[in-house]
Parts: C-alpha cells; structure tokens; sequence
C-alpha cells in the first residue's frame, strides 16, 4: 500500500512557508545581501522537496537517490547563510566565506557521487535514511560550525546595532537551525525521529514577523493583514487534505473497500473538525510568533505607519519653524526702530507714513508666517486652489535659507516662471515637498556644496506643465540605491524613516504629476518634479 | 547735529531693514544704500573712502558671506560689519575668520547699533 510518512507533510509546510519569502525576497530584497538570504531559503526550499520526496517514497534504491540531491541542499543551507551575515556585515575577512564554500564543493560533490549517502541504512516506518559514514560526520561537523559562525557574528552585531526585542527574535530564529540539526541524528544511530522538520517553518514564521516588524535584513515592507491570513490558510488546507487522505485510506483498509461515499464522509467530518483546528491553531500562532492577532497586527502596522508619517512631518516642522523664527527677525526689526522712532518723530508725516505703510506690511508678514506654520502643523485634509508657483518655490526657500546658510551650501535660484503662472495645487503639501527634497539635498552636502533650484514652463500638446529641478553638487547616489530612493523605508542615512521621498512621490502623484530622480556618483543629484499647469 | 564724516554703504535686500538702518545712522553718518551684492560690490569699486560696509547675511543669489569674501579680496582694508537673523556660534566664528570687523544681530535696538557702529567705524 502507497503510504504518505508525516516527514512529506514537514516538507510540504517547509515548502509552502519558505518559496512565498523566498520569492518576497528576491523581488524586495534591496541588496546583495538580501538576495543571498533568497539562496539560503532556496536551499531550505530545496530540503523540503527532498522532504516531500523522501516522505512518498517506498523504495530504498529510489530513496538513496532522492537523499543525495536533498543533502546537498542540506550543504548549501549554512553557507548560504554565512555568506547573507557576511554580506549584512560588510565583512571584510572573507576567510570564513572562502572555508565555507571550499568545503561545500567537497562535500556537495562527495554527497552527489555517492560518498557521503552511500546506502539506506535504517528507516522509521516508511522513512528511508542512510548510514553512517565519516565522510558524513566530517560534513555534520562543518555544518555545525559554519551554523554557529553565521549565529555568534549575527548576534553581535544585532547586540550592537539593535534593540534588545530585535535579539530575541534572533534567538527564536536559531530554532530553525536547531531543529535542523535533529534531522542528522538518526544517522548516528540515534532512533529519533527527526520531527525537527516541523521546527523549520517556524524559522521562516520567525524571521517574516522580523522581516516585517523589524526590517531585518533591510527589508522594509508593511506587512499586510492577508498575508499571514493566506499562509494559515495554505497550511490548514494542506495539512487537511493529507489528513483527509490518510483517514480515507484507513478506513478503506479497515472496511475493506473503496468508495466515493468514503470519501466524501471522511472529508466532511474532517470539515467539521478543521474549522475550529484552524481557530486554535490561528491562535496558538498568534500567541507563540506574533502576541497579537493579524488583524491587530494589521492595525497596529497602520498606526505605525500613521506615526512615521507624522513623525517625518514633525522633522519638516521642525525645520520650518527654525526658519520662521529667523524669518520673523526681519519684521520684528523694523516694527521695533519704528517704534523708538515714533516718541520723536510723531509729528513727522512722511517718516509716520512711510513707517505705517511698512509697519502694516510686515505685520501681515508676521501672520502669513505663523499661518504657514500653524496650517502646515495642522493634519488637514488636501486643499487644492490655483497657486503661483514662484511664490510658493521661494517662499520655501526662504525658509529653508538659515539651513543652507549653516552648511555653507549656495542655493542659486533660476525661476523662470512669473507669479502669473498658477498650478492647482495644495500648498501645504508642495511646501512639504520642497522641504523634503532641499533638506534631503542639505544632507547629501555636509561640508557644503550647491543647491541650484530653477523652475521652468513646459508647453506640449498635452497641456502646459511646470518643472522644478533641485540638483545638488553631493557625492550622488548609486544607480542599484537610485532604482529604490522612492520605496518606502528605503534611507541611505543613519537617521530618519526613509519615508521622506515615498511622501514625496505620492504627494506628487496625487496632484497628477510626476518626479524623475537621477544622480551621478560624484557629481550629484537631481530631483525634477513637473506639475500640470492651468 | 554732527557734522557727517564718515561714510557707511548698506546692503540688504529688504526695503525695511534698509529703511530702519537709514533711520538710525543717517543723523550721524553719510549712507548709500544697495539692495543686492551686485549693486553693493559695483558702489564699492565706484565710491572712494566708505568707511564701513554694512552688509546682510541673507540675501538671493549671493549671500553676504560670499560677498565678504569678495569685498575682503577686492579692498582687503575695508571695514565690514554683518547684520544678521542668525545667532550661531558657528556662524560668529566664520565671520571673524572670514575678516569681518563685527556683526550686529536683529532685531536690533537703535542705540546697540549706533554703539557698535561707532566702535567699528569712529
């Protein structure tokens, strides 16, 4: 009789648990590391085949074959894992990643020409394993090594660079290795079966919510409420159709024959029992891996969004009100000599009307000022109202001014479009815009450098269009880092939520327009944003 | 009133500062006033003995430090006082460094300045 063993079914969720992230990350993984990470989960994948595989198989000869593809995904897992940590650390000893690839190749090789899995010695049950060699525990031991390597290396540095919350999930994510290592004990002549596998996605659990919560590996998404909804789903179904096969033929082999109504009743009691299976289990995850249920979670995910999203608006205020507090040095000046003035003076009717004219106009000054401030400090919903353009570039500018000041940055303004020509825009939110991009520019130049802001009119069939450049004279951004500026959490620096330019971006796209960036290592950034134009 | 020696450019972009450093200094000083670097730089090259150049820090296109840089570079001799929103200590130490005479930080009180002026310039 054909028998699944229960080491499929750890294959079956080690597969279904780590191409999902495998696949995440090689589409969001912003970097060599990251995508190092992806091979690492491509090999556990790779063992979980091999699980899938050696658990359907009845055959010793058939087994031996499916073991020596399988172990030497085992092989790759550690050093795939090592060479991420390598990656993650910028690492410049690379005597670890050249030991640990030497001896993959060995052993790879040993493991496929039959040296290492050379016949099937012991079994449990359905479960074909083979014997021990030392060629075996010399690769055992290698792994062993490399694994606690990867481990001690991460953990220092996570020590150092991160939260103490950020090291336990770390910890918890060594499970993963741990229940690994009970999968070679049987070799030994240990009889335990090795029910690590199961241990396995756990791992994977472990290192999303990180993923997630954490950004481990510079990974940086939002995670979203289907998700973790649509994992539990595939492992709850999986696990139900198996078992619904397994009781089916039980009961076939009990009863003797075979048959549709068997089949249907077994499903339909299994349906029974897997909604609540599923609730517990849903729970149990929700309490063991994540302390909250996903749609907490989902929540919670929100509101931290909410909060960077403010918090990156506070930067900005922050920023605006040191220039308001300069900007409104001028006025005040001139309202305090014409006071001094005004107990000699009183009678001297152009001195009293030149100074009321200019009293009158930096007043309302004052006010615009502090209107700016408030209406920008206030979470309002987009008011969009035509707005000149010009006014608004140099408005910002004049804020941002005591900024470029004190770092020494020249701003050169080229603004060839007069106050005439209007945009529907929200002005609050294109002030955040230009905030962002010159202080991102500010930040790009440290030891000073120039700003030059120009504005122009783009006529096309389409429709005018207004453009604004911001180009720097900073070190420039990579082309790789280039491609990503726009994702959200992305930042090159070591402050800030790399929120900023996603801000931007959607700002910019909800008022139908568009921002192309591009940069040149060593000479600089320019960012250019055109907006339609009434 | 005293009789007006001593001859003092202006320099700032904005009409009232223009207008307020006016109404302090000219009982006692000669005053031409300029509204930008340009202007500021092209008077000083056409107008023997100002004693003073008083000059903003904030201002479009070129600000008053890379004109102080100029003028210094140009009439190295000439006395220059800046006149500015801002209160940094980096900002003081860049002044001195890049040779100017003193600075005076708004808003100003009308005898503080005259005060400072009259240090600087005689």
């Amino acid at each position: 009789m054909y028998v699944i063993d229960p080491f499929a079914i750890s294959g079956i969720l080690i597969l279904i648990t780590y191409l999902p992230l495998c696949a995440l990350i090689f589409v969001k993984g912003p970097s060599k590391a990251t995508r190092m990470y992806g091979l690492h989960l491509l090999a556990v994948s790779g063992w979980g085949l091999g699980s899938i595989l050696l658990g359907t198989s009845n055959e010793p000869s058939t087994s031996l074959a499916i073991w020596k593809y399988s172990y030497a995904c085992v092989l790759c897992i550690p050093v795939f894992f090592q060479h991420t940590v390598s990656k993650l650390l910028d690492n410049k000893n690379q005597l670890y990643i050249i030991f640990a690839y030497f001896q993959l190749t060995v052993f790879v090789t040993l493991s496929l020409s039959g040296h290492i899995v050379s016949n099937t010695g012991i079994h449990f049950k359905n479960l074909y394993y083979f014997a021990y060699s030392h060629t075996y525990l010399a690769s055992f031991v290698c792994w062993v090594l490399i694994v606690i390597i990867a481990h001690v290396q991460l953990f220092q540095y996570h020590r150092h660079k991160h939260s103490v919350q950020h090291n336990k999930t770390l910890f918890w994510a060594a499970l993963g290795f741990f229940g690994g290592i009970f999968n070679f004990l049987p070799v030994f002549g240990i009889r335990l079966y090795p029910f690590g596998n199961f241990l396995i996605p756990i791992y994977v659990f472990i290192i999303t919510y990180a993923i997630f919560k954490y950004h481990l590996f510079e990974i940086k998404l939002v995670i979203k409420e289907s998700i973790t909804y649509s994992l539990l789903i595939t492992i709850v179904s999986i696990f139900y159709v198996t078992c619904v096969v397994w009781m089916e033929k039980t009961i076939q082999s009990i009863v003797g024959y075979d048959s549709v109504y068997i089949s249907i009743i077994t499903a339909f009691l299994f349906g029974l029992l897997i909604i609540p299976l599923k609730n517990h289990l849903q729970k149990l995850i929700d309490k063991l891996f994540f302390k909250k249920s996903p749609n907490e979670i989902a929540l919670e995910n929100k509101q931290l969004l909410q909060q960077i999203t403010q918090s990156e608006k506070y930067r900005t205020l922050a920023t605006l009100a040191s220039g308001i507090a300069h900007e409104i040095r001028n006025p005040l000046t001139i309202i305090k000599t014409f006071t001094e003035f005004l107990p000699q003076k009183h009678r001297d009717e152009e001195f009293v009307q030149k100074y009321s004219a200019l009293t009158a106009k930096e007043v309302t000054r004052i006010e615009d000022l502090v209107n700016q401030l408030m209406s920008y400090s206030k979470p309002n919903p987009p008011q969009f109202r035509p707005t000149a353009l010009r006014n608004l570039v140099i408005d910002s500018l004049d804020v941002l001014s005591s900024q470029l000041l004190s770092r020494k940055i020249r701003c050169r303004r080229q603004i060839d479009i007069g106050s005439e020509t209007h945009v529907n825009v929200d002005p609050n939110q294109i002030h955040q815009v230009i905030f962002n991009i010159v202080l991102n520019a500010i930040e790009a130049m440290p030891s000073g450098g120039e700003l030059i802001v120009s504005a122009d009119l783009l006529s096309d069939p389409g429709g005018n269009r207004v453009r604004l450049s911001f180009r720097d004279s900073g070190p420039g951004i990579e082309p790789d880092h280039l491609k990503q500026i726009f994702d959200p959490f992305f930042t090159q620096k070591d402050f800030g939520t790399g929120l900023g330019l996603a801000i931007v971006q959607s700002i910019i796209e909800n008022h139908n327009g568009r921002i192309i960036a591009r940069s040149k290592v060593g000479e600089g950034t320019e960012m250019v944003i055109e907006l339609p134009a009434d | 009133m005293t009789e007006k020696t001593r001859k003092i450019l202006i320099c700032d972009d904005e009409e009232g500062i223009r207008e307020s450093l006016k109404l302090i200094l000219e009982d006692h000083y000669d005053l031409i006033l300029t509204a930008d670097s340009e202007q500021c730089l092209d008077c000083l090259a056409h107008t023997p003995d100002v004693d003073l150049v008083m000059l903003d820090i904030k201002m479009p296109n070129k600000n008053g430090l890379e004109t102080l840089k100029e003028i210094k570079a140009r009439h190295s001799s000439q006395k220059v006082m800046m006149v500015t929103g801002y209160q940094s200590v980096e900002l003081i130490s860049e002044l001195t460094e890049l040779g100017a005479e003193g600075y005076v930080t708004k808003p100003f009180a009308k005898e503080e300045l005259l005060l400072k002026v009259i240090n600087t310039c005689g």
